[in-house]
């Protein structure tokens, strides 16, 4: 019996010689990726910190370019909303206005600020506070501003930061719903110039874009086949969040099902796993009925979700008729729900919504 | 956040120009106390818009550990007092013992025949203030019935839109914070029921802080305060001063 446990003991140790050891880490490890590297975070930060290598929206970086260019000789106010759904690269876009601002050497600043830090608590106060002062000492200033839906006062806010900079070229971005919302609210405190429009990526730049992330991912050790890539652009539609999240998830799915390497024959496992089966189906299936309940889903300000009762209230139907349509919409893996104490709270799938925010806004349906 | 009380003095009794030849004449360094109290040379400033300040230092004395024991030093606090014109002179915010020799100097200094004092904020002030205020940052206020809790606070960009002024917007008052109008840029300022005004914006030079003040002084304080409330120890001459 002892010389069986060291004989086996033995094998695995020749094994894991080998590098043929059952640990996903050290699997990636094999495929010449980093294990810590392989995330959401770190691609998002190498990406903003190296925007030439970023997913390109070259048209829309020209057209801000051009007003850039614009406003460093006609001085005034200028507006330009950036509106697209989640996952289409807004953020990463304004980092890289951001930067490539800062190469031109203005003898005014460029800031990029999120809406997230108006609310966060400093000594007393409220963040945008100390945003305010530190832009009060300009006369001239390009601003950025991030996440804009996400700011309740969004047209306090920029009503406030157009007051303190006398000069201000401000491009704010929005997802589609939150921009139909307070679009008239935020023009009467600051005119639209012009609004600039992402769109999913082409072919060649998803293509592009996932080979730069596996070249991250692998510190340029590791190329995978074009057919994967295409598979990956097939299932994403040429959105940078779908398409990030399924070329990670079939590194996961090719180590699980055993393959030596990432294969393109895991593509199709991952995309099972991340629920984006059929997912355009689903999203374009939905009756004008669920559309209008998932809109007001879409809109809620809590960060956890909509709750069936404030639905009921909101939309002025019996409860057991918005509790069907939570079902359904659960039940067909668009929205997903979570309890806290007594309440339930509904959400649309992180991966689902870029796809419902860009079906909505193409009928116009925001704006009924 | 440097903060302030104010003291009312009545107007016209103080020069500006009386002020100044006053503090170059007096000196910390003519206390003969182990612990010095008084002007600080050297700190004097006048704004063009009329202000007059000083520093007022104390020396204290602190403890602090070494390896061969306990080891004490001489320290000094500095406090400012600043003669803002329209009957008004702010001190920094301290302790009632720097405040009461901060205010005796004054008086033997500059009024000799009335005590000034530090005025409060009356619940009535505090809702004069939020109702000319741009916007209600935060308010601190206390209510009285039992199903209510004993302290609630707010904070918001204009509080006074919110439900939450709807609950408890009557309630009496501990603390605001508002936004009002300056000459050039909005004023952040804070006021308590105790009379403590608080400038928020971080980066204020002293001078800065100062003309915030004035500008409070000329625009909020004399619509607040009334100018007669300065205490007197010779009330039967005020009609004269």
């Amino acid at each position: 019996m002892g010389d069986n446990k060291q004989n086996r003991f033995e094998e695995a140790f020749e094994r894991g010689q080998k590098g043929q050891i059952s640990s996903y880490d050290a699997w990636l490890q094999n495929q010449g990726v980093n294990p810590d590297n392989l995330s959401h975070e770190y691609i998002t930060a190498y990406l903003q910190k190296h925007p030439e290598e970023a997913p390109s929206h070259d048209d829309q970086l020209e057209e801000v370019a051009e007003y850039i260019g614009f406003f460093s000789q006609q001085k005034g106010t200028y507006h330009l909303p950036i509106i697209a759904p989640a996952g289409f690269g807004k953020t990463q876009l304004l980092h890289t206005i951001n930067q490539m601002t800062e190469q031109l050497n203005l003898d005014y600043p460029n800031k990029y600020y999120s809406t997230t830090q108006f609310v966060e608590e400093q000594e007393e106060e409220l963040g945008i506070y100390k945003i305010l002062d530190e832009l009060e000492e300009y006369c001239n200033a390009v601003v950025l501003l991030d996440d804009c839906g996400q700011d309740k006062r969004i047209d306090h806010s920029l009503k406030k930061i157009n007051s303190r900079v006398d000069n201000l070229l401000i491009i704010t971005s929005w997802t589609p719903e939150h921009w139909a919302l307070e679009q008239d609210r935020v023009n009467d405190v600051l005119p639209l110039s012009q609004v600039v429009e992402l769109s999913p990526l082409s072919e060649k730049n998803t293509v592009d874009a996932l080979k730069t992330a596996v070249s991250v991912y692998s510190s340029g050790q590791l190329d995978l086949p074009k057919s994967l890539y295409s598979e990956i652009y097939s299932s994403s539609y040429g959105i940078p969040l779908l398409f990030h999240e399924i070329l990670r998830e079939t590194f996961k799915q090719s180590f699980l099902s055993d393959f030596s390497e990432v294969t393109t024959e895991a593509v199709s496992t991952a995309v099972q796993n991340l629920q984006l089966d059929g997912v355009q189906e689903r999203v374009y299936d939905l009756s004008d009925k669920k559309l209008l309940v998932l809109k007001h889903v879409l809109l809620s300000p809590h960060p956890k979700g909509q709750r069936p009762s404030e639905l009921v209230e909101k939309l002025n139907r019996d409860k057991s008729t918005i509790s069907y349509h939570l079902q359904s919409l659960t039940d067909n893996r668009i929205l997903e729900k979570e309890k806290q104490g007594r309440s339930v709270f509904y959400r649309v799938r992180d991966l689902v919504k870029p796809l419902l925010q860009q079906r909505i806004e193409k009928e116009g349906e925001f704006y009924a | 956040m440097p903060s302030f009380q104010i003291v009312p003095v009545p107007q016209g009794r103080i020069t500006l120009e009386g002020v100044e030849e006053t503090i170059q004449k007096l000196s910390i360094h003519e206390d003969s106390s182990e612990f010095k109290r008084g002007i600080l040379p050297g700190t004097l400033g006048r704004s063009e818009k009329g202000p007059i300040w000083f520093k007022y230092g104390v020396q204290d004395e602190m403890e602090y550990n070494t390896l061969d024991g306990t080891g004490t030093t001489k320290y000094l606090e500095e406090y400012v007092v600043a003669f803002l014109g329209n009957g008004f002179i702010a001190i920094s915010n301290t302790d009632n013992e720097t405040k009461d020799d901060i205010l005796s100097l004054i008086k033997h200094q500059f009024l000799q025949d009335i005590s000034p004092e530090t005025t409060e904020f009356s619940e009535e002030a505090l809702r004069k203030i939020i109702n000319d205020a741009n916007e209600t940052l935060l308010a601190y206020l206390a209510p009285r019935e039992r199903s209510k809790p004993e302290r609630v606070s707010g904070k918001d960009r204009d509080l006074p839109g919110t439900d939450f002024w709807d609950d408890y917007g009557d309630e009496p008052l501990d603390k605001i914070k508002v936004n009002v109008d300056g000459e050039e840029t909005e004023i952040r300022v804070g006021f308590d029921k105790y009379g403590v005004v608080v400038l928020y914006k971080q980066s204020l030079n002293l001078s800065e802080q100062i003309e915030a003040l004035r500008i409070l002084a000329e625009n909020l304080f004399t619509r607040l305060i009334d100018p007669g409330s300065y205490q007197s120890t010779f009330s039967d001459e005020e009609e004269d001063i």
